[in-house]
């Protein structure tokens, strides 16, 4: 086989699998949406090495539909996801689990984590008033801009 | 088409039609009123058969209706043949059914099957006619078990009574083992000859060898025993007694039961082939005369009685045709006779269940002798009537069923002067002592019903009367018949002459004079069974119960049938119910286990599968995955060429 | 492709599959974290190294480097993007892998793909991507981003499929009888047709030079039309058929002229094949596609709007539907909104 046409496959093989993986295993909806475009990357690819190869459009074609496809497809998604966000408030997937066979149970998340503080707010600088002079404690240090 | 042509299609077809109507129309429009079309039926069949019986006797008239059966060299058609003995028994079929049918409207009034009943008797006189206008064997026993599905339904008549519908099984169940001996000797017959048609059959009947025509005959009569309540087949003929009256007069007296004769006669020339055959229907019909005879002394059922009674008097048929063995010049002789007793018989034992009929219809269905009594002054016309058949059945001269008995005995005694002299003085001696026995338990049952202080039971509500005209008229018809038809037909010579033109009768009967000393001999029995009876019955009335404590064992085996019921039970009926149950049980558990198993199954495979459905997308997407990865894998693998 | 290669392919796939699962997020420390993004260059360069084939001197070096660089850019980029706790950086990561792609589209000539590519992903959806994260943002770091479902599973699952998808290409590239000409025959089969014309030229008859065309290859079936004729396997088939009865018709030119002894014909027919040879080497080859670099977008313009303009008025319809139905689903969430 040619040698260029089988390098690009493989790379196209190896973004799919990518985001295959990322959509398994990334519990964020909109990280999980995300891996999928990556999948049709790969796929895109793929179908623009063998457009070259076989000197043909249609390969390009194809992918000029998959473009649109996914614009729109990202659109809904987004909006859907928006949607699934106001109900429960969290992006998480599992929380989705109601369309399962009733002798199943769902699906418990094996690891709780704590959640992590957010960072302490930045103390952002302000500037002085004109005119009077500051009372500044002596704790507080201000930066310079 | 000629006359007869049409004559003899309409005489089963029309009580046919009649039924239909009655069972269709029965229920909802003609209701009470529907033994109209049953009797205009029957009615239509007997002049038809009047006219049948004045032009039949050249030879038999041939009418072909159609094609039944064509399988390889079996050809069966729908052939209806009609000779002398065909007429004779179809008048007295069509005869005595009218009577019943007439007799049934009163007897059947009010019940709520009224419609059912009376298209069940058009079917079975549809049924006996066509049996006896059968021109080859195959039509014969299709019909023959048609008597019996009729019997069986008309036994059971009233279904809901448990014992009623055990009788109607029983029936059926004996019948079927006589008929399984039919249907062998009808397939060794068709393996012999290559046909089933009389003509041909009996034509030829000289010419196979004598062992086969012994096999076949001794397989037919098994039949004949089944369907004539012989023994040991005589089972079913006394529980058949559930049935009501009218069914029994006309089935279990004068019609199903004498089929069996029937066949035997029409078979004579095979029979002739085969005297050891002959010999064992003789001994057979001699033993139940016997048997029978002594069951009937204890019964205390009325009804039962007759129908012991009427065992015994087949048994006489049989006993006469089976008295020409190796003596080919009786045999014609023997036949006649034999069927000129079935003819009387008809007549005579008709009139006593119509009679007893009369009785248990007002006494509110009690039968049982021993709750009433003196009833003559109650059921005057009733009293005469059964008076006429119960001398006829006695055989006392000049009524019925003396000249006809008579001519059996002359059979029988001339037969024991031929071959095989002691087998049949033996079987003579028997009979004299059954005749005796007749006349004396015919008229103890006569002077326990009719005689005695006036005893009513309850269940006659008080108003014990005569019975309705509709039902009286049929018993005088018919006590005519019983005291004139042998006077008649008997030492004129009429019924014989007629008979012996039946083609098969071949050789012609040579002239049997008055045989005085045997007219004197079955007269002197009969008369000494009648006084016997009335002796103990109405001059001293205390002896019977002392008799009986003192011979307390021949009593009990009398009165319980010679326990031959209870041993059928031990070694057929229990057996055969613990097959049934085993089938049942098996059916159950085992058969409907597995279908229930096989219901059960798909639920845990389903649950199998349901496991890795957890509402999670990406567990969906996981098993896409693997299931995309196999597919590659096999698509490469496969292509890999 | 026999068991011990296909092992040497899948050796780099594996401790690639296991770079990524321990980069998953999880609660590791940082050090595996760091050794494993070290074990994923490791499988990176080996893995290049060995499943990436070597294109032939045809290839020049320049097309050869960017590809690596983009091949790397975007593999190295996919991994970044699904290992990331925090989804804004995820997104940004996209945006590279999608521009890493459209260097691969350009390559490949395929100039307005890369452009509407980078047009449309990188500017259009992951703008979108990140407008909806900002929206749906919680405060620091969410639990559901910290922790991956079913790393291990997911990375076995990939590494089976990835492993078939390879073995597949392995299979691909076989041709389809043993003993058949391989690629590497068909240097040597031009060389031989090279020679057969000069010694035309030199003056020895068309018999001679057929026999010696003949005698000069070891295999007899291995002669230089027979050759040529299995490498047209390797073409597409619209091609194939083309070029297959090209070949036919020269060497029955052949054919007769050795028979006839007629120099010129004899000619026409080496140079026929020489030149089916030449396209053919080319094409095996795999030199960048310089016919289709002109007119490039004139003539995806014309496929796309002469062969498939229904599909076009198809698309437009969807891309309708699709506004349409986010608008809807919009407004019914600002109205069900709390």
């Amino acid at each position: 086989m040619n040698p260029v046409l089988h390098n690009y496959l493989v790379i196209g093989a190896a973004l799919f699998v990518l985001g295959m993986i990322g959509f398994l295993t990334r519990r964020n909806l909109i990280i999980m949406f995300l891996s999928a475009e990556m999948m049709l990357q790969g796929v895109a690819i793929n179908l623009v090495a063998f457009s070259a190869y076989h000197r043909s459009y249609q390969g390009q074609v194809f992918t000029i539909f998959i473009l649109t496809v996914a614009a729109c497809e990202a659109a809904l998604a987004l909006a859907l996801i928006l949607t699934l966000y106001q109900r429960r408030r969290t992006l998480d997937v599992s929380a989705w689990q109601e369309l399962r066979e009733p002798g199943v149970e769902a699906e418990p998340d094996e690891v709780v984590l704590e959640p992590v503080e957010p960072a302490a707010s930045v103390h952002f600088p302000s500037l002085t008033p004109a005119g009077l002079e500051p009372s500044t404690p002596k704790e507080q240090e201000t930066t310079h801009v | 088409m000629s006359d007869l042509d049409v004559a003899l299609r309409i005489i089963p077809l029309l009580p046919l039609a009649s039924s239909v109507l009655a069972a269709v129309l029965g229920p909802r429009w003609l209701r009470g009123r529907s033994h109209l079309p049953v009797v205009a039926g029957l009615g239509a069949a007997l002049f038809f058969s009047l006219m049948v019986l004045v032009e039949a006797p050249g030879k038999g008239v041939v009418s072909t209706s159609y094609d039944f059966l064509s399988v390889g060299s079996l050809h069966v058609n729908v052939v209806l043949r009609a000779d002398a003995l065909t007429a004779m028994m179809l008048v007295t079929v069509n005869f005595i059914a009218l009577l019943v049918a007439i007799y049934s409207t009163g007897y059947m009034h009010g019940d709520p099957g009224y419609p059912r009943y009376f298209a069940e008797i058009g079917l079975f006189v549809f049924s006996m006619n066509m049996l006896v206008l059968s021109s080859n064997f195959l039509l014969l026993y299709v019909f023959w078990e048609a008597v019996g599905l009729c019997s069986y339904l008309l036994i059971g008549f009233w279904f809901e009574k448990p014992s009623a519908a055990a009788a109607a099984r029983k029936a059926f169940l004996v019948n079927r083992v006589g008929d399984f001996g039919f249907l062998l000797g009808l397939l060794l017959m068709w393996c012999t000859f290559g046909t089933l048609d009389y003509d041909a059959v009996l034509g030829r009947a000289g010419a196979i060898n004598e062992w086969t025509a012994t096999a076949i005959c001794l397989l037919l009569f098994v039949g004949a025993v089944g369907k004539s309540a012989q023994f040991p087949l005589h089972v079913w003929l006394p529980d058949a007694m559930e049935g009501p009256s009218p069914v029994s007069a006309l089935i279990h007296a004068a019609t199903m039961v004498t089929a069996g004769v029937y066949m035997v006669a029409r078979c004579t020339p095979l029979f002739v082939e085969a005297p050891a055959a002959q010999m064992v229907v003789s001994g057979i019909g001699g033993f139940t005369a016997l048997f029978a005879a002594l069951i009937a002394v204890t019964q205390t059922d009325l009804k039962r009685v007759l129908a012991y009674s009427t065992m015994s008097q087949l048994g006489y048929m049989f006993l006469s045709l089976g008295a020409a063995a190796d003596d080919v010049e009786l045999a014609t002789f023997a036949v006649v006779a034999a069927i000129f007793h079935l003819f009387t018989h008809a007549f005579f034992k008709a009139l006593l269940f119509l009679a007893a009929g009369s009785v248990m219809h007002s006494m509110g269905n009690v039968i049982d002798m021993r709750r009433f009594s003196g009833l003559r002054r109650v059921l005057p016309w009733t009293h005469w009537t059964f008076l006429a058949g119960a001398l006829a059945l006695a055989a006392l001269i000049p009524f019925a069923g003396f000249w006809s008995k008579d001519e059996i005995f002359v059979a029988v005694e001339h037969a024991s002067h031929g071959p095989h002299a002691t087998f049949y003085f033996v079987l003579y001696v028997m009979a004299l002592f059954t005749a005796f026995l007749t006349g004396f338990y015919t008229f103890r049952a006569y002077f326990l019903t009719f005689w005695g202080e006036e005893r009513i039971p309850e269940e006659a509500h008080g108003h014990a009367h005569e019975s309705p005209w509709v039902m009286v008229v049929p018993l005088f018809i018919l006590a005519g018949g019983a005291v004139l038809t042998g006077l008649v037909f008997g030492p004129t010579h009429l019924f014989g002459d007629y008979i012996s033109r039946t083609p098969s009768f071949t050789h012609h009967e040579e002239e049997h004079g008055m045989n005085f000393s045997v007219m004197l001999t079955s007269t002197a029995v009969a008369a000494a069974g009648i006084g016997l009876a009335a002796w103990l019955y109405h001059f001293s009335p205390g002896l019977p119960a002392r008799i009986q404590r003192s011979a307390r064992s021949l009593h009990q085996l009398s009165l319980n049938r010679f326990y031959v019921d209870e041993l059928y039970n031990l070694l057929f009926v229990g057996p055969a119910t613990l097959l049934a149950n085993i089938c049942r049980l098996f059916d159950q558990y085992i058969v409907d286990g597995l279908v229930d198993l096989i219901g059960w199954s798909p639920s845990p495979v389903g649950k199998v599968f349901q496991t890795p459905q957890n509402g999670l997308v990406q567990y969906y997407a996981l098993a896409m995955t693997i299931g995309l990865a196999v597919f590659v894998a096999f698509l490469a693998v496969s292509l890999r060429s | 492709m026999n068991l011990a290669q296909f092992g040497l392919v899948l050796l780099p796939l594996a401790v690639g599959m296991v770079a990524v699962w321990l980069l998953l997020p999880s609660d590791r420390g940082r050090q595996v974290v760091f050794s494993a993004a070290i074990a994923a260059g490791a499988a990176f360069i080996v893995g290049g190294l060995v499943l990436l084939q070597r294109t032939g001197p045809d290839v020049p070096l320049a097309f050869h480097l960017l590809f690596c660089t983009f091949a790397a850019m975007a593999i190295g980029s996919g991994v970044c993007m699904i290992t990331q706790s925090n989804p804004v950086y995820c997104a940004l990561w996209f945006a590279l892998v999608v521009l890493s792609t459209c260097g691969l589209f350009l390559l490949q000539s395929a100039m307005f793909l890369a452009a509407a590519t980078i047009i449309v992903y990188a500017g259009a959806i992951v703008v979108t991507f990140l407008f909806v994260i900002m929206l749906a943002q919680q405060t620091g770091l969410a639990a559901y981003d910290r922790h991956a479902r079913e790393p291990l599973l997911a990375c076995i699952a990939a590494f089976v499929l990835l492993a078939v998808f390879q073995y597949a290409l392995a299979l691909a590239g076989r041709p389809a009888t043993p003993n058949a000409a391989e690629p590497r025959d068909l240097p040597r089969a031009l060389r031989l047709l090279a020679d057969a014309q000069k010694q035309l030229a030199q003056g020895q008859s068309p018999d001679d030079v057929g026999k010696e065309l003949l005698l000069r290859s070891e295999n007899p079936d291995s002669t230089v039309a027979n050759v040529l004729f299995q490498l047209t396997e390797t073409l597409p088939a619209d091609e194939r058929a083309q070029a297959r009865t090209a070949l036919e018709s020269a060497t029955t030119k052949l054919g007769r002229a050795r028979l006839v002894e007629d120099r010129k014909l004899m000619d026409e027919s080496l140079a026929e094949l020489d030149r089916i040879g030449q396209s053919l080497l080319l094409r095996l080859q795999g030199s960048p596609y310089s016919q289709m670099q002109v007119d490039h977008v004139a003539g995806l313009g014309q496929s796309l709007f002469g062969d498939y303009l229904w599909a076009v008025e198809v698309a437009g319809t969807l891309l309708l539907i699709a506004t349409v139905g986010a608008i809807a689903i919009a407004l019914r969430r600002k109205e069900g909104n709390a």
